[in-house]
């Protein structure tokens, strides 16, 4: 127990132990944290020349992940509110793009970018009524719409679009190389519109909602407009990664499409592992994750979920608030939200 | 007058049909009322119990109401070990916690369902043969399903009316300090509780193979309606969750009869949607048998 | 409406279903000063806050603040109006740091300015740091009072701010609240210890079962026969 005098908080301050990471030289640190992302985006811009195409794939889905471990965090990460509904936002990009290419032969950079505006109008249309329900009620909620869509898009009323229960098939029209450069913006776009969030006041508003949302109210935070807003950026960036991603795909069929154990389960494992309310941590879970599972279980469909879910109990049980902030209560990395 | 007769006759389906969401739902909103804990892997419970049944009756062909006698103690055990090995480290957490917590187990659950029992449909027929009730021929395993879930229904509500062990769990339901502070062992209580609630899913289960198709993913299609049932009726509350489970077999028979079966299944979400419109934190209520 | 009035409640009332906690409840809170609120456990004190500040509902009646009528806004509206609040149970953000949780609840310019200055007047400034869940119970409350002071308000309400912790700090909070009393903003405080009404407050309304049953001065307010009564029974 800590005395509630004043010189005993300047002694509780000083007596913290220095931090790693600060420990490091002042100019090694600065070059470190320069150059290592240089290094990686160069590595990442030419690996199309130089690698197979599997490990170009293999890159793909890693920005893939990134990108939705991404979205998935900048909502539910920063305000509390567990979007157990999430694949329903991959699914409106997917069908989105398939639908202005497979029917309408639009070109795939105006589908994406198409997947991506109405992703985040739906996002926030379906945001204004569900967004007014709390914590475990917007949950069920979420989880309720995602089952909905997939009803909705294996209906014969919807065949004409969405190709009903069978599916929709297009060709996309993009190289590899294509895909593979698109997605890294995707991803790349997604970790900098975090950045940008989680160092403004905006992103300070949105982690007092998961802190404590009446209070937030109280200190005069509209919470119900910042949760829209949140919630409409995240569904436009997942627009545009599942906008891409069913480019990647060539066909897509509600069944495969919706599988909250697949497209929900694994970004929110991700984002969970590295540490939600983070910058960093959905980058690093999704890296990881995605090369260990492809090395790995990735061959056994169904083992590869259990395990996801094993994961994500492990985490949630031992690991609750991720690397990074386990990293920062550590006192090995400094406490910053640039991290 | 034949359209009244036939809106009786299958509201009365809807009715009994409705008596498997109430025994679902009622486990859902025992454990909710007791722990705080939305289990999103409640839907998985009813699965497993659904397959006690399958293969207690393709194995020694033993009907599905004697196989209750192993799903609803094999659920039971179940439950009560998950409640001690996972549930009990996050109670009292942030709900992040147990509903990421729960949907962790609802993904092992059903992929290993995938992986042990495959994708395959199954089910099997028992007393398909018509009886005359009340002017209409119903199938003889839906009155027999039927009459079986009330039975569990009621018993669930005088073991908590007058048993020991039931009034600790209302207690701790209804006011967990004031329940401590009797003496009674929260911990216990909140185990036997998971273990109750797993065991009505898995009661209900044990009908799905005979009613409806059995894989291992129907646990999701149920957990949603369950959903819809608890949000109507007020999670936490017992009585509510029995009521809304009749009332939304009722109104799901209806509408797969004169639109379709699809339109019935948007009815559920629609109506947790609809529900959390009018009263955003939901219609709470308490374990009160 | 009186003259010189910053919050002025009309026939308030509130229902938890069979029960009514605020029952037509009129009161006049005047400009500048520090009232006390008090009352027995259940009098309805922490439910006059809520309807107040626009957590909970009135079911009817009308709430005034500088006159215009709040009583349909809602909190972080009435909040930006001016009107700041803590809870009875301190609700600081625990996983932001200190500095953190004094920023987010500015609205204007000169936030920073005033974050440093807040918590250098606190003896909080060498913990900007930590994470509020890092601090002591006390230290809490403290911090709690200074972010509703972010806000600017000028009206403030507290819900017992001096109820579990030691005397130095109690002490440290009423020096604290005459201090931002004396730039000119009014405070309304509910509060059980005596002590501390009779030595801080210039006027006190007692509520007991949601009705205001004496108001006045600390002293006239504890001859009240039904103050004493409604406290010690008959
Ligand atoms: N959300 C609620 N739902 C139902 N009843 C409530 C609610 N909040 C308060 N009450 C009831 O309203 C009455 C007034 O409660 P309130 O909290 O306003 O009292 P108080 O004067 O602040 O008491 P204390 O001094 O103990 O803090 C009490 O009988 C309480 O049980
Ligand atoms: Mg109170």
């Amino acid at each position: 127990m800590r005395e509630d005098s004043p010189s005993s908080a300047d002694r509780a301050a000083e007596a913290r132990p220095e931090i790693v990471w600060e420990r490091v030289d002042r100019r090694v640190r600065r070059a470190l944290v320069w150059s290592l992302p240089l290094i990686l985006l160069f590595a990442l811009a030419i690996l199309p020349y130089m690698a197979s195409a599997y490990t170009v794939t293999l890159t793909f889905l890693v920005f893939f992940w990134v990108a939705t471990a991404q979205s998935w965090n900048l909502f539910s990460g920063y305000t509390g509110y567990v979007n157990f509904g999430y694949v329903g936002l991959i699914g409106v990009g997917a069908y989105t793009t398939a639908i202005l290419i497979g029917k309408f032969g639009a070109h795939w950079l105006l589908a994406v970018g198409a997947a991506g505006a109405v992703t985040a109008a739906f996002g926030f249309l379906i945001g204004i009524p569900f967004l007014r329900a709390h914590g475990i009620y917007f949950a069920i909620a979420m989880l309720g719409l995602a089952e909905g869509l997939r009803v909705l898009f294996s209906m014969d009323l919807m065949a004409p679009l969405t190709g009903g229960g069978a599916g929709i098939g297009f060709i996309s029209g993009m190289s590899l190389a294509a895909k593979y450069y698109a997605m890294g913006l995707v991803a790349l776009l997604s970790t900098a519109v975090v950045f940008l969030v989680a160092n403004s006041r905006f992103g300070l508003q949105l982690l007092t909602i998961r802190e404590d949302e009446l209070a937030a109210q109280v200190m005069g935070i509209n919470t119900t407009s910042k949760k829209l807003m949140a919630f409409t950026l995240c569904a436009f960036l997942t627009g545009l990664a599942g906008g891409l991603y069913a480019a990647y795909v060539n066909y897509l069929v509600p069944a495969t499409m919706f599988v909250t154990a697949y497209y929900t389960l694994i970004p929110i494992v991700m984002a969970t592992f590295g540490g939600l309310g983070t910058t960093m941590g959905p980058v690093v879970g999704a890296v990881l994750f995605t090369i260990i599972s492809e090395a790995i279980w990735a061959r056994f469909v169904f083992l590869h979920l259990v395990i996801f879910g094993a994961v994500l109990i492990i985490i949630i049980l031992f690991m609750p608030q991720g690397i990074i902030p386990w990293l920062q209560d550590r006192r090995i990395l400094p406490r910053t939200r640039w991290l | 007058m034949a359209d009244l007769l036939t809106f009786i006759e299958f509201s009365l389906r809807g009715l009994m049909v409705g008596a498997v969401y109430a025994l679902m739902a009622m486990g859902l909103s025992l454990i909710f009322g007791v722990m705080r804990v939305v289990n999103v892997a409640h839907g998985e419970f009813l699965m497993l119990g659904g397959y006690v049944s399958f293969f207690a009756w393709s194995s020694v062909q033993l009907n599905p109401i004697a196989s209750l006698f192993v799903a609803m103690p094999l659920l039971f055990f179940l439950g009560m070990t998950i409640q001690r090995l996972f549930i009990e480290r996050v109670v009292g957490k942030p709900e992040l916690s147990s509903l990421m917590l729960c949907f962790g187990l609802s993904i092992i659950l059903l992929q290993g369902a995938q992986l042990l029992f495959t994708p395959d449909p199954r089910g099997f027929t028992w007393l398909l043969y018509p009886v005359r009730l009340l002017g209409w021929n119903f199938p003889m395993y839906m009155l027999m399903i039927f009459a079986t879930s009330m039975a569990i229904a009621f018993a669930l509500f005088l073991f908590l009316k007058a048993t020991r062990w039931g009034k600790a769990i209302r207690a701790v339901s209804q006011n967990y300090e004031v329940a401590q502070a009797c003496g009674i062992d929260a911990r216990k209580v909140r185990m036997l509780s998971f273990g109750c609630g797993a065991a009505m899913a898995g009661a209900a289960g044990a009908f799905v193979p005979v009613q409806f198709s059995l894989s291992p993913g129907v646990g999701h299609e149920f957990i949603l309606k369950s959903f819809a049932v608890v949000v109507v009726g007020g999670l936490g509350s017992l009585w509510g969750a029995f009521l809304a489970g009749l009332l939304l077999g009722i109104v799901e028979s209806l509408i797969t009869f004169y639109f379709s079966s699809h339109l019935a299944q948007l009815t559920f979400y629609a109506t947790i949607i609809a529900v959390l419109l009018v009263r955003p934190g939901g219609l709470f209520g308490s374990a009160e048998a | 409406m009186e003259d010189g009035a910053i919050l002025t409640l009309e026939r308030v009332r509130k229902d938890f279903g069979g029960l009514r906690a605020v029952d037509d409840c009129s009161l006049v809170v005047e400009t500048g000063k520090i009232v006390g609120l008090i009352g027995p456990n259940g009098a309805g004190k922490t439910t006059l806050f809520q309807l107040i500040s626009g957590v909970l509902r009135r079911d009817s009646g009308h709430i005034y603040f500088h006159g215009d009528d709040i009583s349909r806004l809602r909190p972080h509206e009435i909040a930006r109006r001016g009107i700041g609040r803590t809870f009875q149970i301190t609700r600081i953000f625990p996983k932001m740091t200190v500095w953190e949780n004094m920023i987010v609840a500015s609205h204007s310019a000169g936030a920073e300015e005033r974050a440093r200055a807040l918590l250098e007047l606190a003896d909080l400034l060498p913990l900007k740091d930590h994470y509020a869940a890092e601090l002591s119970f006390g230290q809490q409350k403290l911090l709690d009072l200074m972010r509703v002071m972010m806000l600017n308000p000028e009206l403030i309400l507290l819900d017992e701010p001096a109820a579990g912790i030691n005397p130095t700090m109690q002490n440290k909070i009423l020096d604290l609240i005459h201090q931002l009393n004396k730039e000119g903003r009014t405070f309304l405080i509910i509060e059980h210890d005596m002590d501390i009404i009779m030595g801080h407050c210039e006027k006190v309304i007692a509520l007991n079962f949601g009705r205001v049953i004496a108001e006045g001065r600390p002293d006239e307010v504890r001859e009240n026969e039904e103050v004493l009564t409604a406290y010690f029974g008959k």
